[in-house]
């Protein structure tokens, strides 16, 4: 990386997110296409469902977040799943897509940039550093973008796309933000942090947030979703 | 407020399409020929529009196994089966997890139906653990677990409805996956015609129904057979 590339003041900081950026982004990259299902044959084909799908502008997102930096941005093809399972919702017609990642910056501070499983910050957020620091400490954003309105509200229906068909999943009586749902997610993954995710959908846009934290009120993890702006 | 800059989000789409360029959809990957239904893979698989998975393995002796592929990436599979009707997948990732909508950078146990219904585990760390999944005899259930080699001490254990993602048949599968770079590495055993798995008893038995199969130029058997590969951190 040459010099001249980083700004001078704060050329530490900068750098180490540059480091941690393209860390990510490639991490990022190859996970989302290798968590991409594929077809269940081995004749080579793709599935649609793996395609990866033009990537929604980054405004789509969320723009920022007090205390928190962004980690993830690229896109995202509509199945996360491993194996090879072509899933039901692969019918559905996604035309563009959006994942973002981002975590509270004084963890990146305290344990170093997340470069891999060894060096850097571990994710998700220990949670010995979250329980000094209650609240959303982690969020994690997908955009997808359907050819039609009514696409888009099937994939709100999917049990895969929305996580309902786990045991962990307690869909919320309200708290949902605009005019979507919420739901408590509880994973032995996310290692003692609260989870929350928000669905809604805006016009043909698929909106997934979740919103991570230690001690999580519901209130504090809707004023993070409340954030995502689809058509930005 | 932290925001990264236009700079660093241009590194991002660098950083994007010069993955995109080593490790993209589309990138040529040697032929794996179809082994027909059911057709089982050992450690690991390259998928079919990639090569990110742990490892493809080919059966090119009667005593070796060998990798064309090793894991880029992401997730290795300690065991991977299929069908056209679906499966069962028991491993470890880093990466997005399907149930907790997350990106994790150390490394997690998670079991799926091949895809459907992920459920994704604890930290497994650079730990060397066995992992089993199998259906139960009527396959309604997926049941697995992620346990120590000394004592065999469970870690992480579970079972599921299959819905109706009905799979294979019973099979019991054993594999170890190190997630420290070191290689992944399972055992299978056979006879000359079969694979066998090392199943939930502690016996080696006859892999049933397994299809053997391997690209042009590599020969198919059983016998004993040890498989390896790179890992991925």
């Amino acid at each position: 990386m040459k010099r001249s590339v980083w700004p001078v003041r704060g050329e530490r900081r900068w750098a180490r997110r540059g480091t941690l950026v393209m860390a990510l982004a490639t991490t990022v990259t190859a996970a989302v296409a290798t968590a991409a299902a594929s077809s269940a044959s081995s004749d080579n084909s793709e599935s649609p469902s793996s395609r990866p799908l033009p990537t929604i502008a980054s405004g789509a997102g969320v723009a920022s977040i007090d205390g928190m930096t962004q980690i993830i941005g690229g896109s995202t093809p509509l199945s996360l799943s491993k194996g090879t399972a072509v899933p039901a919702y692969a019918s559905l017609d996604a035309v563009a897509g959006l994942a973002q990642g981002w975590v509270d910056t004084g963890a990146i501070d305290m344990y170093g940039p997340p470069q891999d499983g060894k060096h850097g910050l571990q994710l998700p957020v220990p949670l010995a550093y979250a329980q000094q620091h209650p609240g959303p400490c982690e969020v994690f954003i997908r955009v997808l973008r359907f050819q039609s309105h009514d696409d888009a509200l099937a994939a709100l229906q999917e049990p895969e796309l929305t996580g309902s068909y786990s045991p962990g999943y307690s869909l919320i009586d309200s708290g949902g933000v605009n005019g979507g749902i919420v739901a408590a997610v509880q994973s032995l993954a996310n290692e003692g942090l609260d989870e929350y995710r928000f669905h809604w959908v805006s016009g043909n846009t698929w909106v997934e947030a979740n919103v991570l934290g230690y001690d999580l009120a519901l209130d504090a993890a809707q004023a993070v979703a409340r954030q995502v702006q689809p058509h930005a | 407020m932290t925001r990264i800059s236009a700079r660093v989000r241009g590194f991002v789409v660098v950083g994007l399409l010069a993955c995109s360029a080593s490790i993209g959809v589309g990138q040529p990957a040697d032929a794996l020929v179809s082994c027909g239904t059911p057709n089982y893979y050992a450690g690991g698989l390259g998928q079919t529009n990639g090569d990110q998975w742990g490892g493809r393995a080919y059966i090119d002796t009667d005593t070796n196994l060998s990798f064309s592929h090793t894991n880029d990436n992401f997730s290795d599979q300690a065991i991977h089966a299929v069908d056209g009707n679906g499966g069962l997948e028991i491993g470890w990732y880093v990466g997005w997890g399907s149930e907790t909508g997350t990106y994790v950078t150390a490394p997690h146990a998670y079991a799926t139906l091949n895809g459907p219904q992920e459920i994704d585990g604890p930290n497994v760390g650079a730990s060397d653990y066995l992992y089993t999944t199998h259906w139960n005899d009527a396959r309604t259930q997926q049941i697995w677990s992620v346990k120590t080699f000394d004592g065999g001490t469970f870690v992480w254990s579970g079972s599921q409805a299959t819905s109706t993602y009905t799979g294979p048949g019973e099979i019991v599968a054993l594999g170890e996956v190190d997630a420290s770079s070191l290689p992944m590495f399972g055992k299978f055993d056979g006879d000359p015609n079969t694979l066998d798995y090392y199943n939930i008893s502690d016996n080696w038995v006859d892999w049933t129904g397994v299809t053997l199969c391997a690209s042009p130029g590599f020969t198919v058997s059983g016998g004993r057979n040890t498989i390896t590969d790179s890992g991925n951190l």
